[in-house]
């Protein structure tokens, strides 16, 4: 039986994958409202944050809001993201050659982007094969100049995680459970450097060695 | 999304959109005709330019005019790898493709050319002189020149174009050119996104629709009055205190006002001039309607700025003061800048 389990959990309540967070997240409204804008109007967007901050997780909200014409790649998984790309595109042909239009392209870890895929996604915005571009990353620094100009202003910040936001998340994922009491939280809080993840990482150990004492008494 | 600001005034896509390929009919001018013409002679060229001044979107243009895919080959200089110069002329058209034999009197652009491969170089000048290559014009942002003599040596030919920005009235006419008259943004606003962006045409661009967007989000419609007659005309363009404090709703009154409410009867009206994005942009000056003659207008101009604005505040943050009328001076458009061809402005 999994910790999680124990506790009356059919899945780990907090769970930090991405597609999982999404549902529940708490603190990213205002950057995912302006995510939405950017995109609508053919931007070139930075979405900037600390590893853990919730960048992934913005962008899958974001992929929920627009449905099939995203392209999602992660540039971890591959730095020349065209193999991603092609696999998900072969159903329109070659990419430059019959090319789908107005594909939003998402692109994670964009500070492992090769340099010919950097190149890649520029020449996809400025042939409209993408009608916008949201690359995620730790930070501008390591990003070519290029690409850059284009985004120009349009950086989103992910904020720190704020107390508000870390209740709100607890709450929304535990549902009608009273595993963790907010001064629990508000303290697990504090330990978390006001990162997202590893706030939920506290969470998960504290949620643990709660199971753990249940174990114990049988 | 209905409630995306460009979309209120009529626009169905972002008029500030900064791709290349967004206004392509933009381009006219004897300076671009002095690229089309190099490329008539069939020569080699070169096109120096910083980042966001135009390269790809005359590049872009370039290919529209000689007839698209099958006359115009594109390449694109990535790093590592090297341009298949060969793959891309046999790729040009089917029937090349199919017999393997290669086209001849191919036209050659070559974008993102500082990162240009000196075996490439050398690949393109072997096309160029045997003729399957009629006219190569590179674009980047930095002339290699010991790079391109040593790889194209005679070859290269043509000139070297170097690109500079807009002047402060060509940058309006930039902006014009895609928005029209629309009162939210004006000419003093763009002067002032053209003095953050220390000239460059996408910056330009960019803080041209924060402007309009901040300014829509918080219900103002107009700045200030817009000039009365055609906005691109080169002489003193004269700004004027905004009409103080129209009573909510009658914001159609007159379109001089400031409307503080996003008073969805005016926006309406506006959607009537402002219909398409897509302006026709011939290679003299646009003549665009001339606004209304506004009697109120005039009497604003000689008010002076003692009483100030009450009704609303425009974001502190855009620095769009009220405090006097602004004489803009006619600048004189400099020989060879590209941006007063661009824009066919009379000299």
């Amino acid at each position: 039986m999994e910790w999680f389990e124990e506790l009356g959990f059919t899945e780990n309540p907090f769970d930090t994958d991405a597609a999982f967070s999404a549902q529940y997240s708490a603190g990213l409204e205002s950057q995912l409202e302006e995510l939405n804008y950017l995109v609508n109007s053919g931007s070139f967007v930075f979405v900037e944050g600390e590893p853990g901050s919730g960048k992934s997780v913005l962008l899958r909200m974001l992929a929920g809001k627009f449905g099939g014409r995203v392209l999602s790649v992660d540039a971890a998984i591959d730095g020349n993201i065209r193999s991603a790309v092609k696999s998900r595109v072969s159903v329109f042909g070659y990419l430059l050659g019959r090319s789908p239009r107005n594909l939003v392209a998402l692109v994670d870890n964009a500070q492992s982007l090769s340099p010919d895929g950097f190149e890649f996604i520029k020449y996809g915005f400025d042939n409209n094969q993408f009608s916008a571009v949201v690359l995620a990353g730790s930070a501008l620094k390591g990003i070519p100049d290029s690409i850059l100009d284009r985004v120009g202003n349009r950086v989103v910040k992910v904020p720190f995680l704020t107390e508000e936001a870390a209740l709100l998340m607890v709450k929304r994922r535990l549902g009608s459970s009273q595993l963790l009491e907010d001064d629990s939280v508000r303290k697990l809080y504090r330990k978390s450097g006001r990162n997202a993840k590893k706030f939920l990482q506290l969470c998960e150990e504290a949620a643990k060695s709660l199971s753990a004492e249940v174990d114990v008494n049988g | 999304m209905v409630d995306v600001w460009f979309r209120k005034f009529g626009f169905s896509r972002n008029p500030f959109n900064i791709k290349p390929a967004a206004f392509s009919y933009e381009l006219v001018g004897t300076r671009v005709d002095g690229v089309l013409s190099s490329i008539e002679e069939g020569k080699v060229l070169f096109v120096e330019a910083p980042l966001g001044y135009g390269k790809t979107t005359l590049l872009k243009s370039i290919i529209h005019r000689y007839g698209g895919n099958r006359k115009v080959i594109y390449a694109h200089s990535l790093n590592s790898e090297g341009i298949d110069v060969k793959g891309l002329l046999k790729r040009s058209s089917f029937a090349s493709f199919i017999t393997g034999s290669l086209p001849s009197g191919m036209i050659l652009v070559v974008d993102e050319s500082q990162n240009a491969h000196p075996d490439s170089l050398s690949e393109i000048s072997e096309f160029y002189r045997s003729g399957n290559i009629r006219a190569v014009v590179f674009f980047g942002t930095k002339y290699r020149k010991d790079l391109f003599s040593s790889s194209l040596g005679q070859v290269m030919n043509g000139d070297v174009i170097r690109l500079s920005g807009p002047t402060p009235e060509q940058a309006i006419s930039m902006i014009r050119s895609r928005i029209g008259n629309l009162p939210l943004l004006s000419n003093r606003d763009i002067l002032s996104a053209y003095r953050k962006a220390r000239g460059s045409p996408r910056r330009i661009l960019q803080l041209c629709e924060d402007i309009c967007r901040a300014g829509a989000e918080r219900g103002i419609l107009s700045s200030t009055v817009p000039a009365p007659g055609p906005v691109y005309q080169s002489q003193p363009l004269e700004y004027s205190e905004p009409e103080v404090s129209q009573p909510i709703g009658q914001a159609s009154a007159t379109e001089s006002s400031v409307a503080v409410k996003p008073a969805v009867a005016v926006a309406h009206k506006k959607r009537k001039r402002v219909v398409t994005a897509k302006p026709v942009v011939a290679a003299k000056v646009v003549k665009l309607k001339p606004a209304r003659p506004k009697p109120a207008s005039m009497k604003a101009k000689s008010r002076q700025s003692s009483k100030k604005p009450a009704s609303v505040k425009p974001s502190a943050k855009y620095s769009v003061t009220y405090k006097q009328p602004v004489k803009a001076e006619p600048e004189p458009i400099p020989e060879g800048s590209y941006w007063g061809e661009f824009m066919g402005m009379q000299k």
